[in-house]
This record gives structure tokens, C-alpha cells and sequence, in this order.
């Protein structure tokens, strides 16, 4: 493992809080592209690497309103485009067109979601570095860990020195 | 806000205990005799689906006992207690994520699974009802060359794209769901082809704190409008009835009497479900008769809304001053449908009073007997609106009666087999209690001892 080029720095943390502790202390010490794995998700753990996540609320609402509104033109543009009076009903007659456009929204919103959530998270993803450290299946069952990219390992050793912490190691890329 | 602490639901659980007792279930055990014995019978009632679809495709829907008057019949009663079914899965899931219950940790993912194949038996019925299922894209708008639209002011294109949001949606949100699961089967796997069919599906899942703050946020979205999409679904199948001026189907209270009917029979069936693969899978400290005693309570909570429903609907009848809709009622409770009538009444009003009791809602049995008769009573309940409704109508010229026929019955018991047969497949692929759920509960349950 020494020869091969190391992505990073990797520890192992024994709980969430610790876990959670670990973090901060990481950032205030300056290190920087930070990444934490967990078996669920810890509150507050994201916001403390720095992220926050606001598009997919606003893309899906977004999106979502454009479809809908896209789909109340098509019913409309329908109406217009092959007359066909019913029951001397208005050809503008909205209120039958609201089901479809709803339902249209609504799916632009959702398929909006679960995409960006994927497209973000770069996945589908077959490679990363952290699949080399042969504990880290225990980030599916009840291990902590902290990822340092490009960080040297004393220097991690130093900076979480009155943490409580498990193994620290290199990670191979 | 002080919170209740809800520990005492699973007892002694740890993060790594729940992972591998419920990854295991999956990946080392081999399944228990009772499931070979349910897969067998209901793979067979699968194909006996086949069989009765390619006789029903190649003679005509001139099988079933629809006719003029009675020109829905059991297709249309069918897709509306399967679609139900399907609703009250997604909505368990979605609102009790939303309000943050912890209970849900044990049921969501069998309420999602159970949603996901009831919309799938769902939309089969009316795609078979068109009598002509191949020319079932006639609904899209799609580019013909003589620049024909659908009928936008049909209920059946409103079916259509109810139905296929319906199932795309519900779709979606149980592979989100499964996502973090399938990585943590991954990681278990022993068998290299288990390694790659779980690698595959987790799509390189590796539970970083951004993937789950991002997770997080898409499945608050998804449950979010899960929501709006339950109402709207069965609401637009109800107006489909609502619509028609015919008496006994045009009723305003029918959007929302058929979300609480939908809310009822879906409930009943997680509660169904949970007995029974707590049962074959002995997952008894994990599905704990306090998740029962929570499903009898939401049992009873909508066999009321839906009791208020069927009380307004009368007095609606008896109010409007309209004899035809006199009519309706007199030949419900009297009339050759009559059993059918009182039948339901049986099930969702008298039957359901048990679950006032404790002791019934935290035993596995009664709750199982219950749910059965609720399901029962909720298919009546479809049936009479749509039979009674419009056998009699305005002319007593065109009075008639429709019954069934065997290869309605068929049918029916075949996508009851197609149903089990696919949560059969499911419950073996994939983990029936949503393993990331269960270790956040633990984790909250720990923090607020």
C-alpha cells in the first residue's frame, strides 16, 4: 500500500457525535473538500462540512411549474386546434383541463427530485477511492468515517489528537 | 417541544444487529417453507392471469358479465379497490416521514412495496376494459398524421395520465427508498453475483453526508407531493363517477369519500401485510404489536371518515327532494343487490367498532380477521356504487341486472396471485423493513433516552 498514490486520509470514528466533533475540528483546522460517511443520515452533519442543500426544492418546484403550465397550453392549444363543442360547452373550459395539468406537474416535480439528487451526487458511480479501505463496508452497518483528501497524515493525527478517534490511514487512489 | 420517547417500540437493537438480521434475511437464509408454499400457489395464479388475459384479448370482453346499463362492472370495481390499496402505501410512507414519526421505520418499505403492485394490478383493468388493449396509446398525445388529440375532457384520459403519474411516481420513490439499502447489501454480499446485482442497483451508493443530505432533501420533496398525488389520483378515478349526472354517482363528497375508502382499505392491507411477514419471516421484535395497535388506529380513524361518508351520502340522496335518487337508495337496501349493501354495511361500520378495543388492536390475530373483513367490505363497498348505481337508472326501460361471470372472477383471482406473486420476489430481493430507516430510529431512540 505504500508504494501505490494516496488519495487521503481516512478515520474511523466509533459514533455519530464523535463523528460529528471530528468534523468541525477538521474545518476550523483549515482542511478543505472534507467528506463523512455514515450508516443514516446525522443531522446537522452536512451543514458542519460547509454544504447546504437548496436546489432540489426549488428546481422541483420550478420545473414542476413550467411542466404543469406547459401541459395546461397543450390542453388548451387542443381545444383550439380541433374544435369539437360538447354540450355547448365553452372550447376555453378549464376546469376539465386541470386534472391533466396537476398530474403533469406533479411528475416533472418528482422526476426532478430524484434526478437532481443523483446528477448532484455523481452517481451512478462505480469507482471511488473509499471502496479500497477494507472496513469501509462498515459505513453500511456502524462505522463512522472522516475523508480527508490530499491531507498528510500526521497532520490529521495532530489536529484530531484530543478527539476520540479510531483508525487513522492512508487511503490508496 | 418535549418529546415522547418511543424506545420501548424495538428493544435492544443495535446498528449493527438490525443490518445484519435484516440483510441476512436476504442474502444467508434460505426461505422458509411457508413463502416457497405462498410463491408457488401465487406464481401459478400468475400464470392462470396469462392464460385468462389471452383468452379475454382474443374473444372480447363479450366474457365478462358487463352490459348495457351495467357497462363498468367488475373491471372498474376492481381497479378502484386496487388503486386504494395502492394509495394508502404511499401515504403512510410520505406523511409519516413528513411528520416525522418513528414508528414508520418497521412499515414503510412493505407499505411502498405493497403501493408499487397494487398500481401495477391496478392499471390492468382498464387497459383490459378498453376492449381493444392495443390501441391503448390513443390517450397520448401523440404525433398521428391526421393531427388527432385526445378528449381532454374525458375522465378516461384523465385516468390515463392518473394512473401512469401514479406509477411512475410510486415507482420512483421506492427505488430512492431502496438505494442506501441496496449499497448496504452490497457491502454484505458474499456471492459474486449478489455483489454485482446489489452493485448495480446501488449505482456506487456510499453513504457520504452530502449523498444523504441530498437524499434527504429529494425525499422530502417526493413525500411532499405524495400527498397531493394520493388525493388527486383516486380523486380524478371518483370524478370519472362524480361527472356522469346518473344517481348514485353524482355526488360531490365523492373525492374525498373515495380517499378515506382508499386510506381504509390500504390500511388494512399494511396491517394484513405486516401480520403475515412478521409471521413468515419471524420479525416479531421489529414489526412489535405497538405498530399494530398504531395500523388498528389508523384502521378505525378512516372506517370513520368513510362511515361519515356513507351518512352524508344518504341524507345528500333524501335532501336533493329527487325520487331517482330515492330510487337509488330504496333499491340498495331492498333491491337485488341488497346483500351486497348490507354486507358492507357489515364489514366497514359494525365489524371495524372492535378496533376501539385495545386488546383486538395488539392482537396479530383479530387485526389479521379485520383487515380481511375491512378489504371485504371496501371491495362491497366499490361494487354496489358502481352496480347499483347504474342498473336502475332514470327509464325503467332499460332496467337490468349484471353479475359477474367466471372469467371475471378469474381475472380478479389472478391479479390477487400476480400481487402476491411480485411481493413474493420483492420480500427475497429486497430488504422488507427499510434497513436505513430502522438504524435512524435506533439512533433517535437512543438519543432520547
Amino acid at each position: 500500500m505504500s508504494d501505490a498514490p494516496v488519495f487521503g486520509i481516512l478515520v474511523r470514528l466509533p459514533s455519530a457525535e464523535a463523528l460529528l466533533a471530528a468534523s468541525k475540528a477538521a474545518r476550523k483546522a483549515g482542511f478543505r473538500d472534507l467528506d463523512a460517511f455514515s450508516p443514516f443520515p446525522v443531522p446537522d452533519l452536512a451543514e458542519t462540512l460547509g454544504y447546504r442543500e437548496r436546489l432540489i426544492p426549488v428546481l422541483s418546484l420550478v420545473l414542476g411549474l413550467i411542466a404543469a403550465a406547459g401541459a395546461f397550453f397543450m390542453q388548451w392549444y387542443a381545444a383550439f386546434d380541433y374544435p369539437y363543442v360538447v354540450g355547448g360547452k365553452p372550447l376555453n373550459s378549464w376546469p376539465a383541463f386541470l386534472p391533466i395539468t396537476f398530474e403533469v406537474g406533479v411528475l416533472a416535480s418528482v422526476l426532478t427530485a430524484l434526478l437532481t439528487m443523483l446528477i448532484r451526487n455523481g452517481l451512478p458511480q462505480p469507482y471511488h477511492p473509499v471502496f479500497n479501505d477494507p472496513d469501509f463496508d462498515a459505513a453500511s452497518s456502524d462505522g463512522f468515517f472522516l475523508v480527508l483528501p490530499g491531507a498528510a497524515l500526521a497532520e490529521v493525527q495532530a489536529c484530531l489528537e484530543d478527539h476520540d478517534t479510531g483508525v487513522i490511514r492512508e487511503l490508496a487512489l | 417541544m418535549a418529546k415522547r420517547p418511543q424506545a420501548s417500540l424495538i428493544p435492544d437493537l443495535t446498528h449493527r444487529s438490525v443490518t445484519e438480521r435484516i440483510a441476512g434475511l436476504i442474502l444467508d437464509r434460505k426461505a422458509p417453507v411457508s413463502w416457497w408454499i405462498a410463491f408457488v400457489i401465487s406464481a401459478a395464479l400468475a400464470f392462470m392471469l396469462l392464460v385468462v388475459l389471452w383468452v379475454v384479448f382474443t374473444t372480447g370482453v363479450g366474457l365478462f358479465g358487463i352490459n348495457i346499463p351495467v357497462a363498468w362492472g367488475f373491471p372498474i370495481v376492481n381497479t378502484v379497490w386496487w388503486i386504494g390499496i395502492a394509495h394508502a402505501g404511499t401515504l403512510i410512507s410520505a406523511v409519516l416521514l413528513l411528520t416525522r414519526q418513528r414508528w414508520r421505520a418497521s412499515i414503510n418499505r412493505l407499505a411502498e412495496g405493497m403501493a408499487m403492485f397494487a398500481i401495477v394490478c391496478a392499471g390492468l383493468y382498464p387497459m383490459i376494459h378498453l376492449g381493444r388493449p392495443w390501441f391503448f396509446y390513443y390517450l397520448l398525445p401523440y404525433p398521428d398524421t391526421m393531427d388527432l388529440w385526445p378528449q381532454w375532457r374525458s375522465p378516461l384520459v384523465w385516468d390515463f395520465f392518473a394512473i401512469s403519474t401514479y406509477l411512475i411516481y410510486t415507482s420512483s420513490f421506492l427505488y430512492l427508498s431502496l438505494l442506501p439499502d441496496f449499497a448496504t447489501l452490497r457491502d454484505r454480499a458474499k456471492a459474486r453475483f449478489a455483489q454485482y446485482f446489489y452493485g448495480i442497483l446501488a449505482l456506487g451508493w456510499r453513504n457520504s453526508a452530502l449523498h444523504w443530505a441530498r437524499y434527504e432533501k429529494a425525499n422530502q420533496v417526493m413525500a411532499a407531493v405524495a400527498a397531493p398525488i394520493v388525493v388527486s389520483v383516486t380523486g380524478i378515478i371518483s370524478l370519472d363517477l362524480a361527472v356522469a349526472i346518473v344517481p348514485g354517482f353524482h355526488f360531490t363528497i365523492f373525492p374525498p369519500y373515495f380517499v378515506a375508502g382508499a386510506l381504509f382499505s390500504g390500511f388494512s392491507t399494511v396491517a394484513l401485510l405486516a401480520v403475515v411477514m412478521r409471521a413468515m419471516f419471524g420479525l416479531k421484535n421489529l414489526i412489535t404489536r405497538s405498530h399494530l395497535d398504531y395500523l388498528g388506529r389508523m384502521m378505525l380513524v378512516f372506517a370513520l371518515v368513510v362511515d361519515y361518508a356513507y351518512s352524508q351520502e344518504i341524507f345528500t340522496a333524501f335532501y336533493s327532494g329527487d325520487p331517482n335518487y330515492f330510487n337509488v337508495y330504496y333499491d340498495r337496501w331492498t333491491g337485488p343487490y341488497a346483500p351486497i349493501w348490507w354486507s358492507m354495511i357489515f364489514c366497514n361500520v359494525v365489524l371495524v367498532q372492535l378496533l376501539w378495543f385495545k386488546r383486538v388492536r395488539r392482537s396479530p390475530l383479530a387485526i389479521l380477521c379485520l383487515a380481511i373483513t375491512s378489504n371485504i367490505g371496501m371491495w362491497l363497498e366499490r361494487f354496489q356504487i358502481v352496480f347499483t348505481s347504474t342498473h336502475a337508472d332514470f327509464m325503467p326501460s332499460a332496467w337490468d341486472t349484471a353479475w359477474p361471470t367466471t372469467w371475471d372472477w378469474l381475472v380478479y383471482i389472478g391479479t390477487l396471485g400476480l400481487f402476491v406473486f411480485l411481493l413474493m420476489v420483492f420480500v427475497r430481493v429486497a430488504p422488507l423493513v427499510s434497513i436505513h430507516d430502522m438504524r435512524l430510529e435506533i439512533h433517535g431512540s437512543k438519543r432520547d433516552e
